[in-house]
């Protein structure tokens, strides 16, 4: 069963892959590889599940990694440097966790006036973001629930959205695919997830290590993909790739025996 | 039995009167290990206690502890607080102890007056919460308990202040030796004997420990440490159990199903069997055609293994001891403990990978003769009839397995450090020199010491020096714990052991059966049924965590498959079995099968079945190459699909094994073009016909030089570390499994874990837990020191390479299994049956005569 999918994963890795830094998904609507959308129509630049303070966060709970960004705060520069966006939308779960102590406010705070110092900055507020305006409210940044042009509606996806008939586009799944070449090595990549009527973008965080699409996925992505082929495309951080086959989606089984299995084609 | 020597009266006078009746009331003199360790337990010397289970030992060591414990209550010297602790591995101790203990403690408190009474009491995690605080004011004075709750206890204000411990008695210690918990339980006693002031009498119990010096050091540090053994080789008897028909085993895999009728047999003609297999998955086979084969006893025939839920393990050890059962089968999990005295009969399916652990097994059984333990080794396979040979013959000389007891785990440090910050406030120097007494930790850097220190001070090379949220607090030369807090945590996250990601199987109506793998619940076809603790059940509902069954009956029933380390082929054991193969092709070299049968029968002492059964598979692998050995090594040139395979015949272990094919599969394809796989007796390299290589090329694939700097880059390009990191983190603190929030998700856990390590990896590849990690994957699970010895052996040594159209038979046990997993068919193992079938006879039968039984 898991056999198919591995074989997947050796033509991604062995692939001679051509240096692609965006990939269009729609007509201008672009895939960044640092895993953040480009709206050319009205030069917003998307970034989901950015986690700011993640290091820090998990301290506070006990954990006692590095403190570190990640990089994560170059990859933001890195981007907005590559599309010179007016706007800068932070698509749900900006911060990873409420009530910051000082080192992590004063690194979230610094890297969000950064960006409010080059483009208009607004946050779609998400599951992780419930404290956000009362710890940085007073920053330059526009605060709201949802976030649309002409061509898309962009919702963080941990609460309903509204019926539309335009593209959307959404965060919270955290979505990758698990790929392992012959010689063992394995690694978590984050993908968008493109289907008809919508895209999940991957988390922008390098501390999501994301869900891996292969395992049973929650009713949300019936929701979203149900009864459809999806195309996957993988953002490595340095490119951004289709990846060569498309895949239906392996729903959460409730009851033995109910729900459709993973099919790679 | 013993006599009583001259030496004897003063042993005897020693112990308390009370003691003296109750001990002469039972038995009729000290039994031979009671006699040599008392001389050294009532002197209140270090000693390791080396006997088979059921000689006597724990009571040598309870004898001394309860008589000193006797005569100060006598002189009214005896204080109120705890003066004697017993460590055990195992958490549910009640029926041990009972035994050993509870009737001569009885008999020397009856003798006391009632307020110098000597108070015993039990603690492990499993002991409720109202208990502790009852426990806290009782102040026993002798505690039964486990490595991680004496680790507790230690730092706990209330307790300490009622430390006078002077003995502490550790069983199983073998059991420790060869984890992590061994270096926390050395760390705890130097911990208890700086808490308490004075040297502590340390006295270790094992069935099976050697090297006894290497133990004693783990036990006493440097301290002088007597010990006390009796000669393991009279304790034991093995015989092989080979079907009537040998040729019937097959040439490769570990079905138990094939012995299911022999073992059926043995079973219903003894009263109560213990059947023991190499893994959980054949325990549930086992058990299963157990079930079916003799449905008289079906209630009582059980299963019993690590993920059976405990509250039922318990229940059948209950039954097991009250003689209610007909055979129980079992993993590793029955191994320890006391022996039943009502099990007559010890099976052990498939070859034992350890003499040790062989010989640990036996000693479960209640039935002795003249104090011998004995048992039936049951082959499964061809292959395995020379394992069990080697087994048999090294038991019957008295050739232990080898421990390997891991030194200067950085992670344990980590803990035992926070515990010493949370009990009091340490000069760092003073902490230093007792870590450094610690047996696993003599040789401890002092660099490695400070970075865990720096380390749980929350700093680190990436953002400052003392980042923010340390454990503890370090200053002027001394260190402390950070807050309450941290403490709470540190009280939830000791011990060493990590748990895998699990579903929990229960039944409708909420009885809990046991856990499975996620994978192996994702595997079943909707409705199909499997077995789990004996009992086949059928998915109802899954959710996140727990699957509801319901019992099935009737259909194919499936056993799951656990993930877990099978344990690898022991080295002392590989060179048992490298002995055998040297004689046998010597042997057969100069007088053919008829010569061999006569040399198995003589120096090797075998039945006539197992004759016939080894010498059917030699002379079929005669037919295509030589009985492989060590020198030549051996090498086989074999087709497969549109590339080749080189298949190398090595005796070594999967360990080693693992560590060799990684480093060859990486020098000879850096790619990942070729393709490596391993098991206990060899591995191959598959790779294209094109990348076919000079001899040259394949001997410097094995070249001594860089070898161990390839292992390391080997495994820094796998995300096998990233696993292993994990439970380093929990161990070390690093990412607690418990928090005041709950329980960590294992699955939230092992995601932390690999963003840790990947983290880590970028920005401090240096940081004590991440050398740690490597260390544990190349010394304790890949023997990366013992797998270069093997690389320069394989490099400097002639070799012989055979090109033939298919393996040979010694090499079809790893390439079935290297088969097994791209097979699709519906019934995998009856698939792999037919496939080793036909790759065997294709190699013509010589037709050699063989003996008849």
């Amino acid at each position: 069963m898991g056999r198919p999918r591995r074989r997947v994963a050796n033509q991604l890795i062995l692939a001679p892959m051509t240096e692609r830094t965006h990939l269009e998904l729609r007509p201008g609507i672009l895939a960044d590889c640092t895993g953040a959308v480009y709206l050319e129509s009205s030069r917003a630049l998307l970034v989901a599940d950015a986690h700011l303070g993640y290091a820090w966060a998990q301290r506070r709970r006990g954990e006692l990694g590095p403190l570190t960004d990640g990089g994560i705060f170059a990859r933001i520069d890195a981007a907005m440097a590559r599309w010179k966006p007016e706007q800068l939308v932070f698509l749900g779960d900006v911060v990873h966790l409420g009530r910051p102590a000082s080192e992590e406010r004063e690194a979230i705070e610094q890297a969000l006036t950064s960006a409010a110092n080059q483009a208009r900055v607004t946050v779609v507020l998400g599951n992780h973001d419930r404290q956000f305006v009362s710890d940085f409210g007073h920053l330059p940044v526009e605060t709201m629930l949802q976030w649309s042009d002409d061509n898309v509606l962009a919702v963080h996806g941990d609460r309903e959205w509204p019926d539309t008939s335009l593209w959307l586009l959404m965060g919270h799944l955290h979505p990758s695919i698990r790929v392992q070449d012959a010689a063992g090595v394995r690694q978590r990549l984050p993908v968008f997830v493109i289907g008809s009527r919508a895209v999940v973008l991957p988390a922008f965080s390098p501390f999501a290590a994301g869900f891996d699409l292969a395992k049973p996925l929650s009713p949300e992505w019936r929701l979203l993909f149900g009864g459809e082929y999806v195309e996957l495309a993988a953002a490595t951080g340095t490119q951004v790739r289709k990846l060569p086959r498309l895949v239906s989606l392996r729903f959460q089984r409730t009851q033995a025996g109910g729900g459709s299995r993973s099919t790679a084609r | 039995m013993a006599t009583r020597s001259a030496s004897l009266p003063s042993l005897t006078d020693q112990l308390h009167p009370a003691l003296r009746t109750w001990f002469f009331a039972r038995f009729p003199a000290f039994s031979e290990i009671q006699q040599r360790a008392l001389r050294h337990t009532l002197a209140g010397e270090n000693v390791l206690i080396l006997a088979p289970t059921g000689s006597g030992k724990t009571l040598a060591a309870f004898l001394s502890v309860l008589s000193t414990l006797g005569h100060e209550a006598d002189a009214g010297t005896l204080p109120n607080a705890l003066r004697a602790v017993y460590v055990s591995p195992l958490k549910a101790l009640g029926n041990d102890i009972h035994r050993n203990l509870d009737t001569p403690l009885a008999a020397l408190n009856e003798a006391l007056p009632a307020l110098r009474r000597i108070r015993m009491e039990v603690r492990t995690g499993d002991t409720s919460q109202s208990e502790r605080q009852r426990q806290q004011k009782s102040r026993p004075h002798l505690l039964i308990t486990t490595p991680e709750s004496l680790a507790s206890l230690i730092s706990q204000r209330g307790f300490a202040e009622g430390l006078q411990a002077g003995v502490v008695i550790v069983d199983e210690i073998h059991a420790f030796a060869e984890g992590k918990r061994g270096s926390l339980l050395a760390l705890t006693l130097e911990r208890l004997e700086a808490r308490v002031g004075r040297p502590l009498q340390r006295i270790g119990l094992s069935a099976t420990a050697w090297p006894e010096q290497e133990v004693a050091q783990l036990l006493c540090g440097v301290r002088p440490c007597a010990i006390a053994s009796v000669d393991i080789r009279r304790s034991h008897k093995l015989e092989i159990l080979a079907p009537p028909n040998p040729r019937t085993l097959p040439a490769a895999g570990h079905n138990p199903y094939r012995v299911a009728h022999l073992v059926a047999d043995r079973v219903r003609a003894a009263s109560t069997s213990l059947v023991f297999t190499i893994t959980r998955s054949n325990a549930e086979r086992i058990g299963l055609a157990l079930q079916l084969l003799l449905p008289e006893y079906e209630q009582q025939i059980a299963v019993h293994h690590s993920s059976v839920d405990l509250a039922h393990r318990l229940e059948i050890e209950q039954r097991l001891a009250s003689n209610e059962m007909k055979a129980v089968a079992a993993s590793a999990s029955l191994e320890l403990g006391v022996d039943f005295s009502g099990v007559d009969q010890v099976l052990l399916i498939g070859a034992p990978h350890g003499i040790s652990s062989a010989l640990q097994r036996l000693g479960r059984s209640g039935h002795r003769v003249n104090g011998v333990a004995a048992g039936a080794l049951i082959p499964t396979s061809l292959p395995d009839l020379l394992q069990c040979l080697a087994v048999e013959r090294a038991a019957r000389e008295g050739r232990m397995d080898h421990l390997r007891i891991p030194s200067n785990a950085l992670d344990v440090l980590a803990q035992a450090l926070l515990g010493m910050s949370i009990e009091r406030e340490w000069e760092i120097g003073e902490a230093f020199d007792l870590v450094r007494r610690a047996g696993p930790y003599l040789q401890l850097p002092e660099a490695d010491f400070q970075a865990v220190l720096e380390y749980l001070a929350g700093g680190g090379r990436v953002l400052g020096p003392y980042g923010s949220y340390g454990k503890i607090l370090v200053e002027n030369g001394r260190f402390r714990v950070a807050s309450r807090t941290v403490a709470r945590s540190y009280y939830m996250n000791i011990g060493t052991i990590s748990d895998e990601y699990m579903v929990r199987v229960m039944l409708r109506g909420a009885k809990k059966l046991g856990e499975v793998n996620e994978g192996f619940l994702g595997s079943l076809q909707p409705g199909e049924a499997f077995v789990i603790g004996g009992t086949p059940v059928r998915v109802k509902q899954l959710h996140r965590n727990v699957a509801i069954v319901e019992k099935a009956r009737g259909e194919r029933i499936r056993a799951p498959r656990w993930t877990g380390n099978k344990m690898p082929l022991s080295i002392r054991l590989a060179g048992e079995e490298l002995a055998l193969r040297r004689d046998l092709r010597s042997v057969w070299e100069s007088g053919g099968a008829e010569a061999c049968q006569h040399m198995l029968a003589g120096q090797w002492n075998a039945a006539p079945a197992t004759i016939a059964g080894i010498v059917h598979l030699v002379a079929r692998q005669m037919q295509a190459a030589p009985l492989p050995i060590d020198d030549p090594v051996q090498v086989e040139l074999l087709p497969h699909g549109r590339g080749l395979l080189y298949f190398f015949h090595v005796v070594a272990g999967r360990a080693v094994n693992h560590s060799l094919a990684w480093v060859a599969a990486r020098r000879l394809g850096a790619d990942g073009s070729v393709i490596a796989n391993f098991d206990d007796h060899g591995f191959y390299l598959q790779m294209d016909a094109r990348q076919r290589c000079s001899a040259g090329e394949l001997r410097a694939a094995f070249s001594p030089e860089n070898w161990m700097d390839d292992l390391r880059a080997a495994i820094a390009s796998s995300e096998a570390l990233g696993r292993d990191f994990r439970p380093v983190a929990e161990v070390g603190q690093l990412l607690p499994k418990q928090t005041s929030r709950g329980r960590t998700s294992p699955k939230a856990a092992t995601w932390n874990g690999a963003l840790l390590y990947s983290t880590l990896l970028k920005y401090e590849p240096g940081h004590p837990l991440m050398r740690e990690t490597v260390r544990t994957f190349l010394e304790d699970k890949m023997m990366a020191d013992l797998a270069l010895e093997e690389a320069a052996r394989i490099h400097a040594c002639r070799w012989e390479v055979y090109e033939l159209p298919r393996p040979s038979p010694f090499a079809l046990p790893l390439y079935a299994a290297f088969n097994a997993q791209v097979l699709l068919a519906q019934d995998r193992e009856k698939a792999l049956d037919d496939i080793v079938e036909n790759l065997f006879n294709e190699w013509a039968d010589p037709g050699v005569e063989l003996p008849t039984n």
